[in-house]
């Protein structure tokens, strides 16, 4: 039984094929301006990458997912990404039960039962502050590449440099300023990464914590983040071993279920 | 004696001299990266020196505005609203109703009669300020300045409904990806970001009639969608942009009086 999911993110496309319930191909590319096309080159390429260089064919059933889950032609179904990464984190961590997902242009903060259910979630998707699209934002005002800020942000001389506003467009003029006043980088690094902990942990307290806690999403690759909010909730964070591909392994779950319910 | 009103905003600092209930004159610098005093030294230097004034003149300093705390050298300060009032009463006389959009603020202000009797002001977050239309500006390389000229052009109707100036930046990206004219995004940046202000009109008690200040005030692309939205005009006095710094200026002459 061959499933696969597609994740059509704001800043990057993932798919996941599982051969029952192994996982035989995870990958991404970043999402183009033109959605539909770039779920069908990912797919292609992911197909390339499998062992027996599978056709679409071989794939027995597809779920998208993502907010760009409309427009893939391929898909037999569709899932919203918040059940996605409800059961992709489940996956690996089975005694999830709060899930944060940091994505380039939301956050969510989801709540799972033992099975990987969904029973509640709030989220961010009016504003730029606390996702990724503000990271990257600070990044390109630093000029310092993305995988750089976190281990970066550790780093600080000084400790955090204040960054009081949480809107990505003010905190960039705070930054320019800071950057001015001579300020190390490294602390408005770490200023930055604060801002957005600050920006995130509220989510989190208005669902309600439950161990065990897990992140997924491109912004959980960022040690610097993820490092504050561990320290702020006095817990430890469960990141799949590539958190990008959490919302399509749980898509790709949730097409093998279908397939199996005959759904 | 000569009275001084400074607004110390992010982007630019006005200052405006008065003596005896007229005004003298007006100077307006970019605020930069100093510190908010030594540009507002530095106004009202040009600024006495338009009239000829010495240094040393004597003189009563109020300032308002978003630096108006680092203003050390004022005498006194004021809020915004207070500010305004005064001024908008001034100039216009039958406004009930300011809305005062800068670079980095919107603040709706209910006046009767040169007081200020609610205030509400939105200084958090991009949307719905001069930032907003200054990120799209930047995104579709139109200076800020033309924005409202060109989309008095459009013909297409386009909604822009990222409230976020960092989304709208995608938005306006994927608008101009499927060849939508640049006349008409900017028409639907305006009535989105009309939509946007209209929440915070209404928290005040919109009452007619509605006055328009600030760094914004003649953005008539801006001017227009407000309009459109509420269906009727809306007033603008002669020089939007130095309302603050005139009304601290009034103020400041009402304190020198009330001392004598």
């Amino acid at each position: 039984m061959i499933t696969a999911g597609i994740d059509i993110g704001s800043l990057s496309t993932n798919v996941v094929i599982l051969r029952d319930d192994k996982i035989i191909v995870s990958h991404n590319i970043l999402t183009g301006p033109n959605p539909c096309e770039t779920s069908t080159q990912v797919m292609q390429e992911s197909l390339a990458m499998t062992d027996r260089d599978f056709s679409e064919d071989d794939i027995d059933y597809i779920v998208a997912t993502g907010y760009g889950r409309v427009v893939v032609p391929f898909s037999d179904k569709t899932v919203t990404e918040i059940s996605c990464h409800a059961k992709g984190n489940h996956f690996f961590f089975p005694e999830v039960r709060t899930i944060l997902d940091m994505g380039g242009q939301d956050c969510k903060a989801i709540s799972c039962d033992e099975k990987g259910k969904v029973t509640n979630f709030i989220m961010n998707d009016k504003c730029a502050a606390g996702t990724g699209r503000f990271l990257e934002r600070v990044a390109s005002t630093l000029g310092i590449s993305l995988p750089d800020l976190g281990p970066l942000s550790l780093q600080t001389v000084k400790g955090p440099a204040d960054i009081s506003h949480y809107c990505a467009v003010f905190a960039q003029q705070d930054i320019l300023l800071l950057k001015r006043q001579g300020v190390y980088l490294t602390d408005i690094l770490a200023g930055a990464c604060e801002g957005i902990v600050k920006r995130i942990y509220p989510l989190l307290q208005q669902l309600g914590i439950r161990p065990d806690f897990a992140i997924s999403g491109g912004v959980a690759k960022n040690i610097g983040i993820v490092s504050r909010l561990e320290k702020r909730l006095g817990m430890k964070a469960n990141i799949a071993f590539d958190s990008q591909i959490v919302g399509a392994l749980g898509a790709a779950l949730f097409a093998r279920d279908f397939l199996l319910s005959g759904d | 004696m000569i009275v001084v009103g400074i607004d110390s905003g992010i982007y630019a600092t006005k200052v405006v001299l008065t003596s005896n209930g007229e005004v003298l004159t007006k100077a307006v610098l970019t605020s930069g990266f100093e510190d908010a005093y030594v540009v507002a030294e530095r106004a009202l230097k040009i600024a006495m020196a338009q009239c000829s004034l010495t240094e040393d003149s004597h003189k009563y300093i109020l300032a308002t505005g978003q630096g108006k705390s680092h203003i050390t050298f004022a005498d006194e300060s004021a809020p915004d609203s207070v500010c305004l009032a005064r001024a908008v009463y001034r100039a216009l006389p039958s406004a009930r109703t300011i809305l005062d959009i800068g670079a980095a603020h919107a603040l709706v202000v209910k006046c009767s009669r040169g007081i200020a009797t609610r205030a509400v002001n939105s200084d958090k977050c991009a949307a719905g300020t001069g930032a907003y239309l200054d990120n799209v500006s930047a995104i579709l390389g139109v200076p800020l300045g033309t924005m409202g000229d060109i989309s008095l052009n459009s013909t297409e109707k386009i909604e822009v409904t990222s409230l976020c100036a960092v989304f709208a930046e995608s938005e306006i990206i994927s608008l101009v990806h499927s060849s939508k004219r640049i006349e008409d995004i900017l028409r639907g940046v305006y009535r989105g970001l009309a939509v946007r202000l209209y929440p915070q009109l209404l928290q005040v008690g919109l009452e007619k009639d509605i006055a328009l200040v600030g760094g914004m005030a003649q953005d008539i692309g801006l001017r227009g969608a407000i309009e459109e939205l509420l269906s009727y005009k809306i007033m603008l006095p002669e020089d939007p942009i130095t309302m603050s710094a005139l009304g601290a200026a009034m103020i400041a002459e009402e304190k020198v009086k009330s001392r004598k």
